[in-house]
């Protein structure tokens, strides 16, 4: 049964291979039919596989082959398979296949429409492998693949100068995550030695870490940091807003339901690695984001950029939740936002695609008699992510909220982080509300687009209609499974039911406790203690359920409220308000001028490094270079001109002139006169005989 | 008696005049008679040294070989200066400086 | 005390010769005194005692080579106008030299010991012939060639040739 997953990974993997070749000559729309029917085929098998492992509880599977071997490390790539592998891989595909059914409507008339099935094929394959994946290394190679199609897909049209920015943008931000991601993962190599999940938590719960409680804390942090990066995450959220310049299957199957929630797979994958304090950073972080983001998307106009920010603000709830130790919660979120997510963007693209390509909702309005399905998914959609009861959403904003209670009250100095989901709750509701309203209903604002809309093809339409089924459906007949102690620190789960039990039951046997992160070392006596204390807050107390339910409901019914009073019946004016709060508009709009701060700071610098590096290669090299060879040049002048000409030449010609000069010297005295001759020799002989003389 | 110093010492100084006088003549004659100045101061030489005693006879008959040589030579020498005078019309000698340089 | 007086006489005649003609420009004046100072040198002869060789003198030299060397100037006599004079220079120099290699000889020679003379007696023409004969017999055959070859020579040299050509030279002072 684990082998037919084998196979439906492997689907995406055959069609990007095929498209990459002929993609070209196959053509549209035929591209297309190869890429959603091997996607919907991979579905298809998922679900089979799902449903028997429901009905007959296997054991987890794994599976493993040696990969590298460094040095005397080897590092296996195996495939590891348990519930939530079963979950996340069913969702994947279906929503993929929704998407990409999708595409073939969306994307028709695009000149490189192969290309477009041929990334997103081979970022299906990437985004299974990733899950499949039992090992942190294996795991960040496909993680690493899906930056790579992200980087690909956003930059799909290139010819625009903005999205080949934000295409750059996404992948550098991402490369800051990875980088320290890649940093944790050499600590976790290195202190235990292994790679895969299996082996590192063995270690850890060996004493590998003994006595180094802070560095085990600092390399939980860096792996977060990875979902930081991938999972849009303050502050490394700038990339994903811009990075609705790519198509919008795009937007919907990357950026909304697969790749940013690698982040958070991450996170509950190393869940038991991660310290106490770690986790409270995580906590904190997914809290300041799931805020901000929120605060923002209320002021915004452009519906792919409200999506966006919409979905930052999700994603710090599912990082909130496993951060206070909600793992099932925030997984069973992620499942459920990657349906309504998926979902509002196909919707929305189905609503540009209409309006003939304009995002302003400002232009739109009165859509709903025009694009009556869109409308009514869209509808769907926004309920379901406010936390409507009975729609996904509100179980899985429930069970969150339940969570982040019952760690607040273990822990009362952590107030605010359950004050800040509340909030946000009601801000969800808002802009969600507010975007819907202001789309399809109140006044149309511009004629000419108004004029032209028309509803989308069924081929785009009727999987928006699936993701609507699932939106709504998919929370229910769930149940929390009852914990059972065998004694002796290990636990029994039973009872579980529907996609929260499937999800609870590859939840985490053990944690990290506080005693265990100051020693950085465990005994099973203290596994006892902190899978306890770790897990308190996933059994939650039904108390605090209820305080929960209640709190979200009214978050949701402000936030709800507020929007019809101000959009549809008009009782406060937006206009007024943002000039009444006219400094916190424009700080909202301007995203809390961080974009402003990075581009000063890091870019700056880079910029200046860079400038730097032209100056040396130019004045320094060059001058060196250009120096050298210009004196290499005056040298050879020299020696030539001077040394050679008038030095050696000279000194050749001035022996000779010396020998003829001497000559010449010499040759006055050849007169030619005998008389000159006697006296010459006369005069000799006078010589002679004094010196004669002299000796004697 | 004579000693022989004073006949050594007239010998020297007519050999040096008739250096001199070859010297400082720049007509060929005139050299002529210089050479028959040092012939001359030679012969003196050898005849005095063997009147006392030194070499007994064969002074006086070196002298006489050399008065006959100093003929012989008087003519050849004659005769070249003639053939001189044939070709350069003059007694110059310094005009006969054809090896300069 | 005679001897003495002779001998200066003769001596100053022959360096007064010599003086005069080194003075002289006229070369007959020169050959003049060239006779004068051969036959002073004559006359040394006669008063060292040989009689014989100082007869040769007269004969040969004065009566031979002198008048050999006026007939020269006799057939040279077409260019006997110009004064010829050495350089300053040269006058100089010679003058120099001169008295360099006569004050070098004279001190030789004064400075030179002798051995004590015995004078020999007069010696007669037999003696010198004898000598000829007997321990010059080789010199004296050869001395004959000699004069031989001179002759010849000097007869080859001076044939008469084609005509006497001028070759303007320049006038030029000494070294």
């Amino acid at each position: 049964m684990p082998y037919a997953f084998i196979i439906a990974w492997l689907l995406p993997l055959a069609g990007f291979v095929t498209l990459v070749f002929r993609g070209r000559r196959i053509g549209e729309p035929r591209s297309g039919y190869l890429a959603a029917g091997l996607m919907v085929t991979s579905a298809a098998i998922s679900l089979v596989c799902a449903i028997r492992w429901i009905v007959g509880h296997p054991d987890s599977l794994n599976v493993s082959a040696p990969w590298l071997v460094i040095g005397s490390q080897v590092v296996k790539f195996g495939v590891h398979i348990d519930s939530l592998t079963i979950v996340m891989f069913t969702m994947v595909t279906v929503v993929a296949g929704a998407i990409f059914v999708y595409s073939i409507g969306y994307m028709h008339g695009d000149p490189r429409f192969p290309r477009f099935f041929t990334y997103m094929s081979l970022f299906a394959f990437s985004m299974l492998g990733l899950v499949l994946s039992d090992s942190l290394i294996g795991l960040f190679v496909f993680w690493e693949l899906v930056g790579l199609c992200s980087y690909f897909l956003i930059g799909f049209w290139f010819e625009k100068d903005s999205a080949s920015n934000a295409a750059k943008k996404a992948f550098i931000v991402n490369r800051v995550g990875d980088f320290l991601f890649l940093i944790g993962i050499a600590t976790m190599l290195g202190m235990t030695g292994s790679a895969t999940l299996e082996g590192v938590f063995s270690q850890v719960r060996q004493g590998a870490f003994a006595g180094h409680g802070t560095l085990l804390t600092f390399a939980g942090i860096c792996l977060f940091f990875g979902a930081v990066g991938k999972s849009a995450q303050f502050p490394l959220h700038v990339w994903l807003p811009d990075a609705m310049e790519g198509p919008t299957p795009v937007s919907a199957l990357i950026h909304a339901a697969t790749m940013v929630a690698a982040g958070v797979y991450l996170v509950g994958r190393i869940f038991p690695i991660l310290t106490p304090s770690a986790l409270l950073f995580v906590a904190y972080i997914g809290a300041i984001t799931l805020i901000g983001s929120a605060l923002i998307a209320v002021v915004l106009t452009d519906i792919k950029r409200v999506l966006a920010y919409s979905t930052i603000s999700q994603l710090g709830y599912m990082v909130l939740a496993l951060g206070v130790g909600g793992w099932v919660a925030g997984l069973f979120h992620l499942i459920a936002h990657a349906c309504f997510k998926a979902l509002l963007f196909l919707g929305s693209g189905s609503v540009i695609h209409g309006c003939h390509g304009e995002q302003d909702i400002r232009k739109m309005g009165r859509l709903h008699r025009k694009m009556p399905y869109t409308s009514i998914t869209f509808l769907v959609g926004t309920l379901a992510i406010a936390g409507v009861p009975l729609l996904s959403g509100f179980y899985s904003k429930d069970a969150i909220l339940a969570s982040v209670l019952g760690f607040t009250w273990a822990h009362p100095v952590h107030r605010v982080l359950f004050i800040l989901p509340a909030l946000a709750a009601a801000l969800t509701a808002f802009y969600m509300l507010r975007l819907y309203l202001l789309t399809f209903h109140t006044t149309a604002r511009d004629e000419h687009i108004h004029e032209h809309a028309h509803e989308s093809p069924r081929v785009m339409w009727v999987p928006l209609a699936v993701l609507a089924v699932l939106s709504i459906c998919i929370g229910w007949f769930g149940r929390m499974p009852e914990r059972h102690s065998l004694g002796e620190g290990r636990y029994e789960y039973e009872g579980g039911r529907g996609l929260v039990g499937l999800i609870a039951e590859a939840q985490p046997k053990w944690a990290v406790s506080w005693q265990m992160q100051e020693a950085g070392r465990a005994s099973s006596h203290d596994i006892v203690e902190a899978s306890e204390g770790a897990m308190e807050s996933t059994h939650a107390e039904h108390g605090f359920h209820t305080t929960a339910t209640i709190v979200a409901t009214a978050a949701m019914l402000v936030g709800v409220i507020l929007a019809w009073l101000t959009y549809s019946v008009g009782l406060i004016s937006p206009a007024r308000a943002a000039q009444v709060l006219a400094p916190v508009h424009k700080l909202l709009l301007n995203k809390f001028y961080i974009d402003e701060l990075y581009r000063a700071t890091f870019v700056a610098g880079v910029l200046q490094l860079a400038a730097f590096g032209k100056w040396f290669d130019r004045v320094i090299l060059d001058g060196l270079a250009d120096g050298s060879a210009r004196w290499v040049a005056r040298t050879a002048l020299f020696s030539g001109l001077t040394l050679d000409n008038r030095g050696v030449d000279g000194l050749v010609n001035g022996v000779a002139e010396v020998a003829l000069a001497g000559g010449n010297l010499v040759r006055k005295g050849q007169t030619g006169r005998v008389r000159n001759y006697i006296l010459g020799l006369t005069t000799a002989g006078a010589f002679a005989v004094v010196v004669f003389i002299w000796i004697w | 008696m004579m000693g022989l110093t004073p006949y050594l010492i007239l010998s020297a100084i007519l050999l040096v005049l008739g250096i001199a006088i070859i010297i400082s003549k720049r007509n060929a004659i005139a050299i002529l008679i210089g050479v028959e100045f040092i012939l001359n101061a030679a012969a003196l030489n050898l005849v005095a040294f063997s009147r006392h005693g030194i070499g007994a006879l064969s002074g006086q008959t070196a002298a006489l070989f050399v008065i006959v040589l100093a003929a012989a030579e008087a003519v050849v020498a004659l005769a070249i200066f003639l053939n001189f005078y044939h070709t350069i019309a003059t007694v110059d000698i310094d005009q006969g400086d054809q090896l300069k340089g | 005390m005679l001897e003495t007086m002779i001998f200066i006489l003769f001596a100053a005649v022959a360096v007064i010769a010599g003086l005069a003609i080194l003075l002289s420009t006229n070369i007959v004046r020169m050959a003049y005194w060239l006779i004068a100072m051969l036959v002073s040198v004559a006359g040394l002869y006669f008063l060292m005692g040989a009689y014989f060789l100082g007869v040769i003198q007269i004969l040969v030299y004065v009566g031979g080579v002198a008048v050999l060397l006026v007939f020269g100037v006799m057939l040279t006599s077409r260019q006997l106008a110009p004064k010829l004079r050495p350089g300053p220079g040269e006058v100089v120099w010679l003058l120099c030299v001169a008295a360099v290699l006569l004050t070098g000889l004279i001190l030789s020679v004064l400075h030179s010991r002798w051995e004590p003379s015995t004078v020999v007696a007069a010696n007669s023409v037999s003696d010198i012939g004898r000598s000829l004969l007997g321990d010059f017999l080789g010199p004296f055959e050869l001395a004959s060639v000699l004069l031989l070859v001179a002759l010849l020579g000097a007869a080859y040299l001076a044939r008469p040739k084609t005509p006497v050509q001028t070759v303007q030279k320049k006038g030029t002072t000494a070294l």
